[in-house]
């Protein structure tokens, strides 16, 4: 089950060796070549010789993760958050830490060992640790340095109705989504790219799109959607079972008009569902690809996963199918000439 | 030069939607220059060939079009729009706003929830009325990544100073086309009518990587220091024309704007230093293209910029002009 | 050839503001003449030291870089009396400024003083807030006739300081960061030329680092290397602050480690630390290293960048204190990097797939 897992590997950004071989393993066959670049980003070439546009398809491999940077005395470790965290909800969740998998949970001062008003205020950093078992820092540094990094151990697993918990479906649905989609012919020269380093800032996916000079890229995620309990329309940006949502402007991109209008209509012209992204918060590697060179025209087409960026994130099936038809729908639409640059 | 101001003032030109105000620049300059194209992020280039042949040094000029705007986000059950802000606008100051959709020119007014005190204002406090009636009224007129900005249009004050919505930088915007009508410069002059500025200079990042020139220079507007109580700057309205020393985006390197300062003397042209540690250009962005290319700045001094009625002084303006086209007339 | 810490003091004493760095690239340039094999700089002043390597191309190409600007201020305006109101040119802490001297860089030298309210006169709410910077100004102790004189808006301002030798081998002064890691740079090429390297070296004193790393990005673009490392300076152990974000002063160059640095030439900088007896110190950075290595290592399609920092006290002020040490290591291991790499090796820095 490739949703499983891409979702159980661990992939810090900067570290993605294990998802970048899981993804290795599945393309190299398919691929008609599959290389890296310096960043660690893997590039997979289709096609190359048809006739263009050119097309740059991404996902990016990494997640959010703790760093650890100190080991305490007692054999706790510290950490830093490496990615956009919130601090909230960390406390009382197990991790695993290193290459080596080691089980470890978020600890912090128990709640009968705190004042009244201390209760009141979130757990800050500094007073959250991981517990590795280790009673002392002589053994913890047998199994654990400074630079090492956690992530969170949810388990992958189907829920619900066409449902499905895991973590870091940010953006290893986008992985799967392109895996998918690679399996796939198109007469048309695809450049597969599995970024590094989205989560701390949009850094794996400029290098890409300057080397491989697209036309057009498009950059499959797993966005917001908050389409819960009391959250008002102009508050959810997505709905869960809506469809693939297409990005209209976030904190680093405005969308290519007419791209993301065709977008759309191919959706309607082909019977899938398809939302527009209704918030302007965050962002995604559409941010770097459309600024590289003389400019590329770029689009974001999202797999609306709840609580991202969270130990146990929920995306619906039926969104991720669809993502992978309409992704499909419209490089046969760019195959046909119907979008031109 | 005011006629022209007004013209440019009129369509609306929301960051990332510039195209009402790229047409209108484009009927303009076309008489002027070898060569008119735009690009995937919504820049105008204009491109006038240097007198010294295809050998000439390239200049990239730079003059934004965008201006602050408002992007909707949703549509509720009774047609209220609900919306996020393009570029830097406060939601605690655009209670009662008069906007304009630059698709449709649709109008509406920016309201806000009861009972969230004025400072305390987000975005999500905001809806814009658009005397719809239902949400399928509302979708006739407006959908979801439209956007609108301020309705407020051209006015005089006194005999010399203009106000507008947009003279950030629809002014600059005039002085680039007044400049290719008027400039014989050794150079190629290529032209950015830029996109996208208000969101972080996205425009002038790639113009600066396509046009790869040797040497750069932004044309826009920057606040004074003038007014009762103003912020700590030097510049005042109808001083002349402001040679950029530094910006949030920018130091500009002494030699570069010594040239300018150089060219301002000979031409007998009034002449100011613009330090102005909160106001973003497009200098910063050009300056880091490929392998760095030398920028500097000439600004028009304007009061009450970052509000919707930003004035300027004509006089600045003209001097403004005179100072840019002395500059690249001595240019070889 | 040069003496390093006379090297250092001069660099820092000397001044080079952000868009105006010409006197430390000098003074680099003097010390390094003889040393490289050309020397170049390029239209928005960053200075490029060249030192062909041996043997038959194609040869591995570095870039090690340290930035010569420094933190300073500009004159916003010349307010009534003649006292100048400043903008920052980087990150000033502004409380370090008061009483401060400084040097505006006006048609001539001036010396002026950052003002401050007698204890007399401030209230004891005032007293417990700090000035912020809108609120400085700058007194040089003339008529506001002269100062509109001689000064004019956009002149530069920068700290005067001499610097000082303190005890145990440690100086003090303003600018340490980053003619601590322009220094460097001079040290790197004076012991290559006593080893024997395969990479063509470009060391480039950067400019503009201070107001968003800029220089570094445009060289990096211009030089397009197979790898790059950075030197700069990083917090030294300071009472009260976690154990991770400061070093020791004294105990050797800090390599970093991290998302932004590249894991084999982390390795291969620690491994030759080892192998060479040269003291290191390991610094573990999840975010930003917030110096020259972060736009290195995105530039086109990505150059392979690392992170050498020399540990320093009180950054940002006038009186940055550094173990002298701690310079001459991160030379010799600069140097001795260089000397390990081979075409194999930089091939190696892009292969991430294990088949």
């Amino acid at each position: 089950m490739l949703l499983k897992r891409l979702t159980e590997a661990s992939g810090p950004s900067g570290f993605e060796d294990e998802v970048r071989q899981i993804i290795y393993d599945e393309v190299r066959g398919v691929a008609d070549r599959v290389y890296t670049d310096a960043l660690g980003t893997l590039i997979a070439e289709t096609n190359m010789g048809a006739r263009e546009p050119k097309v740059l398809l991404t996902a990016h491999m990494d997640e959010v993760s703790l760093m650890i940077v100190a080991i305490e005395e007692q054999g706790l470790l510290r950490f830093r958050p490496n990615g956009g965290v919130d601090p909230r909800i960390l406390v009382a969740k197990p991790v695993r830490v290193g290459a080596e998998r080691l089980v470890g949970v978020i600890g912090s001062r128990a709640v009968h060992l705190q004042k009244p008003e201390e209760r009141e205020q979130p757990h800050s950093l500094e007073q959250l640790f991981i517990d590795i078992g280790a009673s002392s820092r002589m053994e913890a540094e047998k199994y654990v340095q400074p630079g090492d990094f956690a992530v969170f151990a949810t388990e992958y697993e189907e829920i619900g109705e066409r449902r499905a918990k895991a973590k870091s479906f940010d953006d290893r649905v986008g992985c799967a989504v392109l895996i998918e989609t690679m399996k796939k012919r198109f007469e048309l020269p695809v450049i597969y790219a599995f970024t590094v380093q989205e989560e701390t800032g949009l850094r794996g996916a400029g290098p890409v799109a300057y080397r491989t000079e697209p036309d057009i890229a498009i950059a499959i995620e797993g966005t917001v959607c908050f389409d819960v309990v009391e959250t008002p329309s102009h508050g959810q940006s997505t709905i869960q079972g809506g469809g693939p949502a297409v990005s209209v402007v976030d904190a680093r991109t405005i969308a290519h008009t007419a791209f993301r209008e065709h977008i759309v209509r191919v959706g309607e012209e082909q019977g899938i569902p398809v939302q527009l992204r209704r918030t302007v918060g965050g962002a995604n590697d559409v941010g770097a690809i459309h600024l590289t060179g003389s400019g590329i025209v770029s689009a974001a087409i999202s797999v609306p996963t709840r609580y991202i960026h969270a130990p146990a994130q929920i995306i619906s099936l039926d969104d991720y199918e669809n993502t992978i038809r309409l992704l499909e729908a419209v490089l046969r639409s760019i195959e046909q000439g119907g979008f031109s640059v | 030069m005011k006629e022209l101001i007004r013209q440019l003032t009129i369509p609306s030109g929301p960051s990332g939607y510039e195209a009402p105000v790229k047409e209108v620049i484009h009927t303009l300059v076309q008489p002027y220059v070898d060569e008119v194209y735009d690009d995937a992020l919504g820049n105008l280039y204009a491109v006038k060939r240097g007198a010294s042949g295809p050998a000439a040094k390239t200049i990239l000029l730079a003059a934004h079009m965008d201006e602050p705007a408002l992007s909707v986000i949703d549509i509720d059950d009774q047609g209220f729009l609900r919306v996020a802000p393009l570029g830097p606008l406060r939601a605690s100051t655009l209670g009662g706003a008069r906007v304009i959709f630059a698709r449709t020119g649709r109008r509406g007014i920016v309201g806000a929830e009861h009972g969230v005190a004025q400072k305390d204002l987000d975005f999500s406090h905001l809806f814009v009325d658009i005397g719809a009636i239902s949400l399928d009224d509302a979708r006739e007129h407006v959908r979801i990544g439209d956007a609108a900005t301020f309705a407020y249009g051209f006015d005089e004050v006194g005999a010399d100073l203009i106000v507008g919505h947009a003279l950030d930088n629809r002014v600059g915007c005039a002085v680039l086309v007044e400049a290719l009508k008027r400039t014989h410069s050794g150079y190629t002059i290529a032209a950015v009518f830029s996109a996208q500025q208000e969101v972080g200079s996205r425009g002038a990042r790639v113009a600066g990587q396509r046009i790869h020139p040797d040497a750069a220079l932004v044309l826009d507007v920057s606040p004074v220091g003038d007014t009762p109580k103003s912020e700590r700057l030097a510049l005042t309205l109808g001083g002349g024309p402001g040679i950029k020393a530094l910006d949030a985006t920018m130091v500009v390197a002494p030699k570069v704007r010594d040239m300018i300062v150089d060219a301002a003397r000979l031409a007998d042209v009034p002449y100011q230093i613009e330090v102005s540690p909160r106001t973003a250009s497009d200098a910063g962005a050009l300056f880091l293209s490929r392998e760095g290319i030398p920028t500097g700045g000439i600004v028009v001094p304007a009061r009450y910029v970052g509000t919707p009625s930003q004035m300027v002084h004509l006089r600045d303006v003209e001097q403004t002009v005179t100072l840019l086209t002395a500059y690249l007339g001595q240019l070889q | 050839m040069f003496n390093a810490k006379e090297l250092l003091i001069g660099l820092t004493e000397a001044t080079g503001s952000p868009g105006d760095e010409s006197t430390p690239a000098a003074l680099l340039r003097e010390a390094v003449n003889g040393l490289a094999d050309t020397i170049e700089t390029d239209s928005i002043g960053n200075t490029f030291l060249y030192c062909a390597g041996e043997g038959n191309t194609p040869r591995p190409r570095v870039m090690i870089t340290a930035h010569t600007d420094e933190i300073s201020l500009m004159v916003a305006r010349i307010d009534k009396g003649g006292f100048l109101r400043v903008a920052e040119v980087g990150g000033f802490d502004p409380r370090t400024l008061l009483g401060q001297e400084v040097i505006v860089h006006a048609k001539r030298k001036l010396l002026g003083v950052v003002g401050s309210k007698p204890p007399h006169l401030t209230s004891l709410a005032e007293r417990n807030k700090s000035v912020p910077l809108q609120e400085l100004f700058i007194d040089l102790a003339m008529p506001e006739e002269s100062v509109r004189e001689l000064v004019n808006i956009g002149d530069f301002i920068t700290i005067s300081r001499r610097t000082m030798e303190l005890s145990g081998g440690r100086l003090a002064g303003k600018a340490m960061d980053n003619r601590a890691g322009v220094t460097t740079l001079a040290l790197c090429l004076s012991e290559l030329r006593k080893l024997r390297f395969a990479a063509d070296v470009y060391a480039v004193g950067t400019v503009q680092e201070e107001i968003g790393c800029k220089g570094a990005q445009t060289a990096a673009f211009r030089l397009l290397p197979d790898l790059a490392v950075a030197i700069d300076v990083c917090h030294g152990e300071t009472p009260g602050v976690a154990s991770d974000l400061v070093q020791k002063l004294g105990g050797g160059p800090v390599v970093s480690f991290g998302p932004r640095i590249h894991p084999k030439l982390f390795k291969r900088l620690t491994d030759v630390a080892r192998d060479a007896n040269i003291p290191v110190q390991i610094e573990v950075t999840q975010g930003p290293t917030w110096t020259d290595a972060d736009p290195i290592q995105i530039v086109q399609a990505g150059i392979p960048t690392a992170l050498i920092s020399i540990p320093l006290r009180y950054m940002h002020t006038s009186v940055e204190t550094l173990a002298f040490e701690d310079v001459r290591h991160a030379g010799l291991l600069l140097a001795r990097f260089i000397a390990s790499l081979d075409m194999a090796y930089v091939e190696g820095l892009t292969c991430y797939l294990k088949d």
